[in-house]
């Protein structure tokens, strides 16, 4: 704890010099001022917002060079470089837009607009996202084109990129890498929405960032911003719904002054077991979660530091359990809703903590991210005081990176990354899934980026290396000591002028076997399976090309986004005519080669008849091929999504903001792997409406209905699938959300 | 900073209070036997963990299976 405090206070201790510097916020045709437009400085996260003249102003230790991204209402969203020592009050004008689908991304080491980036990122905002109110965060990713989720039940739900999941997501919150055990289908991903901002996702191994071996893609999510400068901020929640008879809690309070600001949130979420569309309940799909989160970042001279730590503790029910020999579905759809807790269950703790800093000194920049991780998972399956499997992942992370501009237009981005794992077994526990084991992973990457008129270019190249050593016998096999390597490259080009881009990028990944693929020799509970790996397996390399086309006018948007990734050494399990006590057991083998291809198309209309009206489609398509076509399992069905938003804000008191209904058509899956059974198409429609009640302090109300139509389906990528349990029936729901804001007394 | 350092604290102990275990749970027992449930009444702590670590129970006319949870 000393040497904690001793590390805050020595980098607290430049925080001496101080700057000060202001501007002014337009609109760019009639030159009017923008009143509460928000002001952001990129590099340290402070915020303000403009008053009634328009003005901004930042005090305090701040860098030399900075980044300002200015939003507002009804504008486009704007990047501005600013060199302080030059310009101590500037002025910036806004466009004003009925369309600003340029979102700003931060996942790919530059912080720029989408149109300038050669990797082609899908940013959304959480808030966007639940439009539709989610019941976890898995859900709400799910409805970005091209993502999916893989759900056992309500309180497990782990991301699909095109088609690949688990060991292939990587997920990222504020730059640390989180680790959960997520080789396995049944560990939920252990982040909750409090405080979460916003989430990008990158598709297939394009980012060289984050390591090489997301083949499947990047989930990066960032917190919200922190309060504007010299103010705070209150954000209260509360989420009902009828068809788990349950909801959730949520409080986050934010502060900031000259220098420091802080952010603390919590969360309690409780749902019972969830209704099917004929009334009856799926048994023990019950789950509770609770979650604390905290953040502090203060500025020293030319530096920046962000101690952030979250808390993610959750119980869920494994639906699906029985003693009986030959098993009937059925007995698994009740007519009465429980919540109280039973066995089989998983416990989660999740730890995240981490301690971000980066230094400015003129063109160059240095970041060092240091983290500590920790996944307790424990899972009691047949008594409820000695777990099946009780597992502890330590993670020790740190990113190195030094980044300098040459020019305005090239610029050089260089790191060291690495983790250091321990897995280990809780000595209660009657299975040990992966034996105790660690592994070492270093990296090290250059990545060149160089815009020339309307063309961005980027160009980078790692090289990983990973030490991997089980440290005792595990189920009849002698310690193993393994180590893996390979160079990476990513290339890309975009082409963007204010009507039309095209981006290009062809990026290459590696993926070591994990230990579970190589060792695992037994009953996995939560995945219904008994499962065999194999020693001998070679690590997964892919290489991706990935094209995008959007064409742009005032009032539509459509972007097409083909890809090709090939893999080759796929590791898949599959399973064989074999059960073992009442489990059907799967095999561990790779397949030489692997094509998944597909494409993701959007379009955003927004008639200039109808200012208020919003239509948005989706369409998002994977296939795959492989010599034998018969070994690729849980790939999603092409999904079309089509939504309608009318904006009314009508009413003083109680203002009805806006209605949006949306539609899903999920095909039905029939390319399936051997004994994985097909899948009937379905549709789903949900609708929402959210009012304002201008009290005091306003009070946003949002209703919906998920599932009106209340379709019997089964998700192909639900993991209730091979227990024939339909997704849940129709839900209404019900949220209200505080948004309290108060400016402090300016010292 | 008192404000930092408070809530921190609030928090840590939140942490720890979600964490701590359940040690003193109860729960009904049961074994079957015929294809019948045959109810042992509830069995706390140390005599639970007990039970669940024989994982059996003897009578004159066999050796059945002991749950400690609902079917």
């Amino acid at each position: 704890m000393k040497f904690i405090v001793l590390i805050i206070v020595l980098f607290a201790l430049p925080a001496m010099a101080q700057n000060q510097f202001s501007g002014i916020v337009k609109n760019q045709v009639t030159n009017q001022v923008l009143v509460k437009a928000n002001v952001q400085i990129v590099e340290t996260g402070e915020s303000s917002f403009t008053d009634e003249m328009g003005k901004f102003v930042f005090k305090g230790n701040l860098p030399q060079t900075i980044q300002l991204r200015v939003s507002a209402m009804g504008f486009e969203t704007k990047i501005v470089g600013v060199t302080i020592k030059d310009q101590n009050e500037i002025q910036i004008s806004l466009l004003e837009k009925h369309l600003d689908l340029e979102e700003i991304t931060v996942s790919s080491g530059i912080t720029v607009q989408q149109n300038k980036n050669p990797f082609h990122v899908e940013t959304r905002k959480l808030s966007d996202l639940n439009g539709i109110a989610s019941i976890n965060i898995g859900e709400a990713l799910a409805k970005i084109p091209g993502v999916y989720q893989s759900s056992l039940g309500n309180g497990i739900s782990k991301p699909v990129i095109r088609g690949l999941q688990g060991m292939r997501v990587v997920s990222l919150l504020n730059g640390l890498r989180m680790e959960g055990q997520q080789w396995g289908g049944d560990h939920g991903m252990g982040i909750s929405e409090i405080g979460i901002g916003s989430v990008e996702v990158i598709k297939g191994p394009a980012s060289l960032l984050y390591g090489a071996d997301a083949l499947g893609g990047v989930l990066y999510y960032s917190d919200e911003a922190y309060a504007a400068v010299n103010s705070r901020a209150l954000q209260l929640q509360s989420f009902y719904q009828t068809n788990t008879n349950g909801g959730a809690v949520r409080f986050l309070y934010k502060e900031s002054n000259q220098k420091f600001r802080w952010i603390l949130g919590g969360s309690y979420t409780n749902h019972a077991d969830f209704q099917l569309p004929d009334k009856k309940f799926a048994q023990n799909s019950r789950f509770n979660e609770s979650v604390v989160k905290a953040a502090l970042g203060w500025n020293g001279k030319n530096s920046v530091h962000h101690i952030r730590y979250s808390y993610n503790h959750s119980i869920s029910g494994i639906p699906g359990h029985t003693h009986d020999t030959v098993i009937n579905p059925l007995d698994f759809q009740v007519t009465t809703q429980r919540r109280k807790r039973t066995i089989p269950a998983q416990f989660f703790d999740n730890h995240y903590l981490s301690f971000e800093n980066k230094w400015f000194a003129g063109k160059n920049e240095w970041s060092l991210l240091l983290g500590q991780t920790l996944n307790k998972l424990t899972e009691y399956d047949e008594k409820v005081t000695i777990p099946g499997i009780q597992m502890r992942l330590w993670n020790s992370v740190y990113n190195l990176k030094w980044s300098h501009s040459f020019s305005n237009s090239l610029k050089v981005i260089n790191g060291l990354q690495g983790m250091f794992q321990n897995n280990s077994n809780g000595s209660k526990a009657t299975e040990s899934l992966i034996p105790n084991a660690i592994t070492l992973d270093n990296g090290i990457f250059s990545n060149w980026i160089y815009s020339l008129n309307k063309w961005n270019f980027q160009a980078g190249v790692r090289y990983d290396l990973r030490y991997l050593k089980t440290l005792t016998d595990f189920k009849g096999k002698a310690p193993i000591t393994k180590t893996f390597a390979s160079p990476n490259v990513a290339l890309g080009a975009v082409y963007s002028t204010t009507a039309f881009t095209f981006r290009a990028n062809l990026s290459s990944g590696y993926r070591a076997p994990h230990s579970t693929e190589l060792l695992a020799n037994g009953f996995h509970h939560g995945a219904l399976r008994f499962e065999i790996g194999d020693v001998n397996l070679k690590a997964e390399k892919a290489l991706q090309l990935d094209l995008t086309f959007e064409l742009k006018g005032e009032h539509i948007v459509l972007i097409v986004n083909p890809f090709l990734n090939r893999i080759t050494n796929f590791i898949y399990i599959q399973p064989v005519d074999s059960i073992v006590n009442g489990l059907p057991v799967f095999n561990y083998k790779q397949v030489d080669e692997v094509l998944f291809y597909g494409s993701d198309i959007g379009i955003h209309y927004h008639p200039h008849f109808a200012h208020h009206l919003h239509f948005e489609s989706t369409f998002s398509w994977v296939q795959t091929q492989t010599v034998t076509d018969s070994s690729i399992s849980l790939i999603p069905p092409a999904r079309f999504t089509n939504s309608i938003r009318y904006d009314f804000n009508i009413g003083k008191k109680l203002q009805f903001k806006d209605i949006l209904v949306q539609h899903t058509f999920m095909t039905a899956q029939n390319k399936v792997a051997f004994n994985e059974t097909r899948s009937p198409s379905y549709q789903l429609l949900d609708a929402s409406l959210r009012f304002i009640w201008n009290i005091k302090t306003p009070l946003h109300l949002q209703i919906g209905c998920k599932n009106i139509l209340n379709s019997n389906y089964i998700d192909h990528l639900s993991r209730l699938k091979n227990i024939e349990m339909p997704s849940p029936g129709r839900n209404f729901y019900l949220s209200l959300h505080f948004f309290i804001n108060q400016n402090l007394k300016s010292k | 900073m008192k404000k930092v350092v408070l809530s921190s604290a609030i928090a840590l102990v939140t942490v720890f209070a979600m964490s701590s275990c359940n040690k003193n749970k109860c729960h009904e027992c049961h074994y079957d036997k015929a294809g019948a449930e045959i109810e042992m009444g509830e069995f706390c702590g140390d005599a639970l963990e007990d039970l669940e670590a024989l994982g059996t129970y003897t009578d004159t006319t066999g050796t059945y299976t002991v749950h400690c949870h609902e079917h």
